[in-house]
C-alpha cells in the first residue's frame, strides 16, 4: 500500500518549507531514516527523512516549491503499484504554497480543481483580481489565509489573491506586483475607491503624499522580499515587543579584571598549545558569569506561561549571532557547568554552523536566557528585545576608556556597559537589579567564578 | 512658410497632382462653374477644363458609380460629395463596389479613387446635414479613411490619398475650411497611417482627429493653467491607424480619452478604447474615457447644437474627473 510522504515539521516554529534539493529520484528505494531531500525552513536548511520503506513512485513537488507542513511531497510504495487514485485524491496545493522558477520545472500532477467564482459585490465591471474560491483541502477544514505578497526564491512576488475583491487600476496592480505591495493595504482614492498609481506610490513612500509629477520614478526603490528567517524575526520580535512589558536596567562594570583574566587565559592557552591556542573572548567569560549569576537568581531564569511562571532548572544561554540576512541564537546548554574554554569552543563552533545555515533546531531553540553583544561594533550600550519565551536578555556593549573616580581621584577606567531587558510579568525591578549586582560582582572579581557553579 | 486656409491647401494639393498626372480628374456637384460648393475647387475649371473638372447633376449614386468604373479602367478620379451626408445615396457604390473591387477581382482592378467632401456639423444645418460618418466608413475593410485637422495635414494627406491605389474616404471638416495654418511652400506628402503628437504632455493622452482636435487643444490650454499636462495624439487617418503612437503616449501618461465628433455608439473611439485596453492594459491607471457628440440627432437650434457637440469644457471636465 503506497503512502504519501508529507512535508514534516522540522523545527518547532516551522510552518512551511521550501524543497531545496531532492537527494532521491523516482524509482529509488528508500527506508525510514534515509534522507529524501534538503528543505529550507524558517531557520535553516534541514534534511528530511523518509518515514516509510519502499520505492519512490512519484515525486509530487519539485525543487524550489514551498509547501505548508503536512502537504504531499512524494509517494512511497511497492514498485509498479497503481497510485492514480491516491494522486487524484490529493488535496490541492494550498494558496500559501508557491511554485518558484528553478532550472527544473516542478512537477505538478495534481489535477486542478475548477475554480468556483465567489459572490462578489454588485458591480458592473469584472476585475482580474476577482477572487477564486479556495477549494477546501480534504485533510483540513481550515481555509488557509493567504499571506501576501508571496515570496519566491527569485524574489518576484506573485499576484495577491485575497478574500476581498481589490479595486485597482491595471497600472496600480502592475506597480504593486513589481514592488511587492499588498493591495489590500492600500487605500484607493480613485473613482469608487479604486487604487491608482498614485496610491501605490504613496504607500511605497510610507504614506508621504506625492503630487502628480513630484514623484521621481527614475530612482526606483529596491524591494527585498522576505526570506523565511526575516519573516520569523519580524513576527517573533514584534510579538515580544508588543506583548512583553519590557523594562531596562543598566549598569557599568569595571572591566579591568575581566580583561586581565582573558589575557591570562589566552597566554596560558598559547603556552599550552603554541600551534593553535584556543583563545577566549570577553564574551565567553561573560557567558560563564551570566550563567553563574542565573544559578544564584533562578527568578531571572524563567518563563511566563500565561497562568503560571516556569522557573527553569537548566541554564541554557543563547548567544545572538548575526548571519547574512538575519540572526540566530545558538544555545550553550548548562553554561554554568562548563569551563570558559569549553564555552569558547562551543560558541565558535555554533556560530560557524549558524553562518553556514547548518544549525539543527535543537541547537538554537529552548534557551532560558539570551546574551546579545554588540561590543565588537563599538556600541557603548543598547537595549535588546527579549527572546520569547524567555524573560530577560542581556545587552553587552564595548569596553571603553572612561574617567572613573577611584579613591577620590579621577583615573582612566575600562568600562563595560550592561543592559538587562526584563519581562515585568516575571521579573520585578528589584529582582533584576539583584541579578545585575551579582553579575557585576562576578565580572569585576572573576575569581569568584571558581566559587559558584 | 505660407499661411493658407484649409480649403486653399486642399486646392493646392489637387492642382499640383492634376498637373503632374493627366489621369486624375475631379467630379461632383458644383465643382466646376460654381468653383466648388465650399470653394475648394476654386480656379480648377479654368486650369484643367471641363473634361477634367466635371459638374454633375444631383445624382451621387450615379457619379460615384461612374467614378468607380473609370477607376477600374485606369483613371484616377477625385469624387467630391457636397457633404458626406449625401454620400449615403452613393454608399452602395462606395461599400459594395469601391471597397471590394480589388479584393473581388483578385487584384485585377485596383481602385485609385478618392471620395472627398465636407463632413461633420457645419452650423445650423439640422439633423440631416450635420453628421460625422468616419466611423461608418472605417468599419468597412478595403477603404482608407483620412480626417485631416489642419491645412498642413490636409495638403499632405490629400496628395497621398490621390496617389494611393486604394479607395480613400477623405473627410474634410465643414467648419475648418476657413481655418488658417502654415503650409510649407515646398511640395511634401504625409503618409496615410501616420499620426502626429500635436501637443506634448505627461498626465493624460487625448486621442482625436479632424475638427475635434480643436476641442482637445482648447481643453489642454484650460487644463494647463490648472497644472494638468495634456498630450494630444492627432490620428490624421483612421485607416490605416497609427496604433503605436497611441500606445507610446498612453504608456507615458497612463490615461487616455478619445475626443470625437461623431456619436458614441459604435463610434471609432470605441475601437481605439478597445485597442488601448487590449495592448497597454498594464499601463492604464484609469478606464479609457470618451467625449463624443450626444447620442441624439443634431438639433437645428444653435444653442442646442453647441450642447450636442463635444466641446473644450466637456473634455476638460472629464479629464479633471479622471485625474481627481
Amino acid at each position: 500500500m503506497a503512502k504519501i510522504q508529507e512535508m514534516t515539521q522540522l523545527s518547532p516554529t516551522m510552518e512551511e518549507g521550501t524543497i531545496v534539493k531532492w537527494l532521491k529520484k523516482e524509482g529509488d528505494s528508500v527506508s525510514p531514516g534515509d534522507i529524501l531531500a534538503e528543505v529550507e525552513t524558517d531557520k535553516a536548511v534541514m534534511e528530511m527523512e523518509a518515514y516509510d520503506s519502499g520505492v519512490i513512485l512519484k515525486i509530487i513537488q519539485g525543487e524550489g516549491t514551498k509547501l505548508k507542513v503536512g502537504e504531499a511531497l512524494a509517494v512511497i510504495g511497492k514498485p509498479g503499484e497503481d497510485i492514480t487514485s491516491l494522486l487524484t485524491n490529493l488535496p490541492k496545493k494550498s494558496p500559501g504554497s508557491t511554485q518558484t522558477t528553478t532550472s527544473e520545472t516542478p512537477k505538478e500532477v495534481v489535477p486542478s480543481t475548477p475554480n468556483v467564482g465567489t459572490k462578489e459585490t454588485a458591480s458592473k465591471e469584472t476585475s482580474n483580481l476577482q477572487t477564486q474560491a479556495v477549494p477546501q483541502s480534504q485533510t483540513t477544514t481550515q481555509v488557509p489565509t493567504p499571506t501576501l505578497p508571496k515570496e519566491t526564491t527569485n524574489g518576484t512576488p506573485s499576484v495577491p489573491r485575497g478574500t476581498l475583491r481589490v479595486l485597482a487600476s491595471p497600472l496600480a496592480k502592475s506597480i504593486a506586483i513589481e514592488h511587492g505591495i499588498d493591495l489590500h493595504k492600500v487605500i484607493g482614492t480613485g473613482p469608487e475607491g479604486r487604487i491608482t498609481k498614485k496610491d501605490v506610490l504613496d504607500t511605497l513612500t510610507q504614506g508621504i503624499g506625492t503630487t502628480s509629477g513630484g514623484f521621481d520614478t527614475q530612482v526606483s526603490d529596491e524591494v527585498i522580499s522576505l526570506n523565511g528567517m526575516r519573516k520569523t524575526i519580524a513576527k517573533r520580535l514584534t510579538e515580544s515587543k508588543q506583548n512583553l512589558p519590557h523594562f531596562y536596567l543598566n549598569v557599568d562594570v569595571n572591566a579591568k579584571a575581566l580583561e586581565n583574566l582573558r589575557k591570562e587565559i589566552n597566554d596560558f592557552q598559547t603556552a599550552q598549545n603554541p600551534e593553535s591556542p584556543t583563545k577566549v573572548s570577553l564574551n565567553d567569560i561573560i557567558v560563564k558569569a551570566t550563567a553563574s549569576a542565573l544559578k544564584l537568581h533562578p527568578k531571572v531564569n524563567a518563563s511566563f506561561q500565561g497562568d503560571s511562571i516556569l522557573q527553569f532548572g537548566r541554564i541554557d544561554v543563547g548567544i545572538a549571532v548575526s548571519i547574512d540576512g538575519g540572526l540566530l541564537t545558538p544555545v550553550i546548554r548548562d553554561a554554568n557547568r562548563k569551563s570558559i574554554q569549553q564555552i569558547s569552543i562551543e560558541v565558535k563552533e555554533l556560530a560557524k554552523k549558524a553562518r553556514e545555515r547548518k544549525l539543527k533546531p535543537e541547537e538554537f531553540t529552548n534557551g532560558t536566557f539570551t546574551i546579545s553583544n554588540l561590543g565588537m561594533y563599538g556600541i557603548s550600550r543598547f537595549t535588546a528585545i527579549i527572546n520569547e519565551p524567555e524573560s530577560a536578555i542581556l545587552a553587552v556593549g564595548s569596553v571603553e576608556d572612561k574617567p572613573v573616580v577611584e579613591n577620590g581621584a579621577v583615573v582612566v577606567g575600562r568600562i563595560l556597559s550592561l543592559t538587562l531587558s526584563c519581562d515585568h510579568r516575571v521579573i520585578d525591578g528589584a529582582v533584576g537589579a539583584e541579578f545585575l549586582k551579582t553579575l557585576r560582582s562576578l565580572l569585576e572579581k572573576p575569581n569568584l567564578l571558581l566559587a559558584v557553579g | 512658410m505660407a499661411v493658407l486656409t484649409y480649403r486653399e491647401a486642399l486646392n493646392r494639393a489637387m492642382v499640383e497632382e492634376m498637373e503632374k498626372d493627366p489621369l486624375i480628374y475631379l467630379m461632383g456637384e458644383e465643382v466646376g462653374h460654381y468653383q466648388g460648393a465650399y470653394k475648394v475647387s476654386q480656379g480648377m475649371l479654368d486650369k484643367f477644363g471641363e473634361a477634367r473638372v466635371i459638374d454633375t447633376p444631383i445624382s451621387e449614386n450615379g457619379f460615384a458609380g461612374i467614378g468607380v468604373g473609370s477607376a477600374m479602367v485606369g483613371l484616377r478620379p477625385i469624387i467630391e460629395f457636397m457633404t458626406w451626408n449625401f454620400s449615403l445615396v452613393a454608399i452602395d457604390q462606395i461599400i459594395n463596389s469601391a471597397a471590394k473591387m480589388n479584393y473581388m477581382s483578385g487584384g485585377q482592378f485596383p481602385m485609385p479613387i478618392v471620395f472627398r467632401g465636407a463632413g461633420g456639423a457645419g452650423g445650423r444645418l439640422g439633423a440631416q446635414h450635420s453628421q460625422a460618418f468616419e466611423s461608418w466608413y472605417a468599419h468597412c475593410p478595403g477603404l482608407k479613411v483620412v480626417c485631416p485637422a489642419t491645412p498642413k495635414d490636409a495638403y499632405g494627406l490629400l496628395k497621398s490619398s490621390i496617389r494611393d491605389n486604394n479607395p480613400t474616404i477623405f473627410i474634410e471638416s465643414e467648419v475648418l475650411y476657413g481655418s488658417k495654418g502654415e503650409v510649407p511652400e515646398q511640395e511634401y506628402t504625409i503618409p496615410l497611417g501616420l499620426g502626429e503628437i500635436k501637443r506634448k504632455g505627461t498626465d493624460i493622452t487625448i486621442v482625436t482627429w479632424s475638427r475635434a482636435l480643436s476641442f482637445a487643444e482648447e481643453a489642454a490650454v484650460i487644463l494647463e493653467k490648472e497644472g494638468i499636462s495634456v498630450e494630444i495624439v492627432d490620428l490624421r487617418s483612421l485607416r490605416p491607424l497609427d496604433e503605436n503612437l497611441i500606445y507610446e503616449s498612453v504608456k507615458k501618461t497612463n490615461r487616455a480619452i478619445v475626443v470625437e465628433e461623431g456619436w458614441p455608439v459604435a463610434g471609432f473611439g470605441a475601437q481605439i478604447s478597445h485597442l488601448i485596453q487590449k495592448n497597454v492594459f498594464s499601463y492604464l491607471d484609469h478606464p479609457v474615457e470618451r467625449v463624443t457628440q450626444m447620442d441624439v440627432p443634431m438639433s437645428y437650434a444653435a444653442n442646442l447644437e453647441r450642447m450636442s457637440l463635444p466641446n473644450a469644457n466637456r473634455v476638460a471636465d472629464t479629464i479633471r474627473e479622471m485625474l481627481r
